[in-house]
């Protein structure tokens, strides 16, 4: 058992799929990887993929006085900040055209960079773009682009 | 590949260059999701993709000189469609032909321009516009800079548009007297323009253009054009001008 520090985490980015893919319709079973994936994990600096889990009330005459919820629709919506690069290779040249062109797009995010494994599992999604920073900074600090990520049908965890 | 600071940027609104007084820029597209939720999609929630928002603001000081962001930005400017372009400069570096940059037109709907601020200190400008045209994310044509004779810039690496895409480009004219001034946006096979095409023309100007032009080629499939760049006609005087170009996908 041990705590982890997020020192080498990975961001693996597509727009294609090789095996079952997350997404749509969300009752397959998810496998594989993103086919020709880029990795941009050299310009992360933080990410939130919050799995929330509707509770709608249902709480009534029976429920004994106390707020009864029952689950609901699963859904997510992440964020990953990348440091700013416009070079080739970076945040700008990876995801500023996908973004406009409205692609869904695939997100493999594991702990580490590396193998799958239980101990190291990859969060995987398919996701359209919400937003894009171009440029957003004030002076004097590093140009951040803060990606929105709304995720579309199911999501996995992988260890294989 | 280098992660920078923010330390110099191209900062165009309309005819002002508010470079020399911004500390603080903001611009950022989104895009709308639509949930497109069904039965028997296993409990997971699905969404389509809706329209596209484009934001550009910036912040800094303010500046009552002439030409500065008083005179160039006044309150009857408020709601008025503007061009606004940015683009990042790398610390050490000027901004070049064929530097990524945005740009986008849309009314004033926020602005700081009057007197604003706290006593002892700077007083304030700032500036935000919600798009009316797309957010084009792009390169520049032609960095600020001040011509007088007739000449064509730097050729930009750029395939397209396909047919599918859209070419848009966005012309700042700050300053300018003595002659008319017409600015044009070429495309091209090869790097050396041999046999240049005119696909462009903004509208021909004896002085600054106060809210910029941003002007669009009707959707053509021109995906054997591989380059493209910025060409001027100069009749007489000298302007300062910056052009700006992008291609975006029509989604």
């Amino acid at each position: 058992m041990a705590v982890q520090a997020l020192t080498q985490g990975k961001v693996l980015f597509g727009t294609a799929w090789t095996g079952t893919a997350p997404g749509p319709p969300g009752t397959q079973t998810v496998a594989g990887t993103i086919t020709s994936s880029t990795d941009i994990s050299f310009w992360g600096k933080s990410l939130s993929t919050p799995e929330a889990f509707e509770a709608l009330d249902a709480s009534g005459f029976g429920s004994g006085g106390f707020r009864n919820y029952v689950a609901g629709m699963a859904a997510m919506q992440g964020s990953i900040t990348f440091f700013q690069d416009y070079a080739a290779g970076g945040p700008y040249a990876t995801l500023s055209a996908v973004t406009l062109a409205k692609t869904l797009t695939y997100w493999d995010v594991q702990p580490v960079n590396g193998a799958r494994s239980a101990t190291n599992p990859s969060l995987v999604f398919a996701a359209f773009m919400t937003s894009f920073d171009f440029m957003t900074a004030a002076t004097g600090e590093v140009m951040e682009v803060k990606v929105g990520l709304q995720v579309t049908g199911k999501w996995a965890h992988l260890i294989a | 590949m280098a992660v920078q600071a923010f330390t110099n940027a191209s900062v165009l609104i309309g005819d002002l260059d508010a470079s020399p007084f911004t500390n603080k820029v903001s611009s950022q597209v989104t895009v709308e999701m639509l949930d497109g939720t069904v039965c028997g999609t296993g409990g997971f929630r699905s969404y389509a993709p809706g329209m596209r928002n484009g934001e550009l603001s910036a912040e800094g000081f303010a500046d009552y000189a002439v030409g500065g962001t008083f005179e160039k930005i006044s309150t009857g400017d408020g709601g008025t469609s503007t061009l606004m372009s940015m683009a990042p400069i790398a610390p050490g570096a000027t901004l070049t032909a064929g530097d990524p940059c945005c740009f986008m037109r849309g009314p004033l709907d926020q602005m700081t321009v009057g007197p604003d601020g706290e006593a002892a200190g700077l007083a304030k400008f700032g500036i935000h516009i919600a798009n009316d045209s797309v957010f084009a994310m792009g390169v520049v044509l032609h960095p600020i800079a001040t011509r007088s004779t007739t000449a064509s810039g730097t050729a930009v690496a750029l395939t397209g548009p396909t047919l599918t895409q859209t070419l848009w480009a966005g012309l700042h004219v700050t300053t300018g007297s003595g002659g008319t001034l017409t600015v044009r946006v070429q495309t091209d096979d090869n790097a050396g323009f041999t046999t240049p095409t005119t696909r462009i023309t903004f509208t021909a100007t004896t002085g600054p253009v106060a809210m910029g032009e941003m002007k669009f080629l009707v959707p053509v499939n021109i995906s054997t054009e591989t380059h493209i760049r910025a060409d001027w006609t100069i009749t007489a005087g000298s302007f300062m001008f910056a052009v700006n170009a992008g291609i975006v996908q029509n989604v």
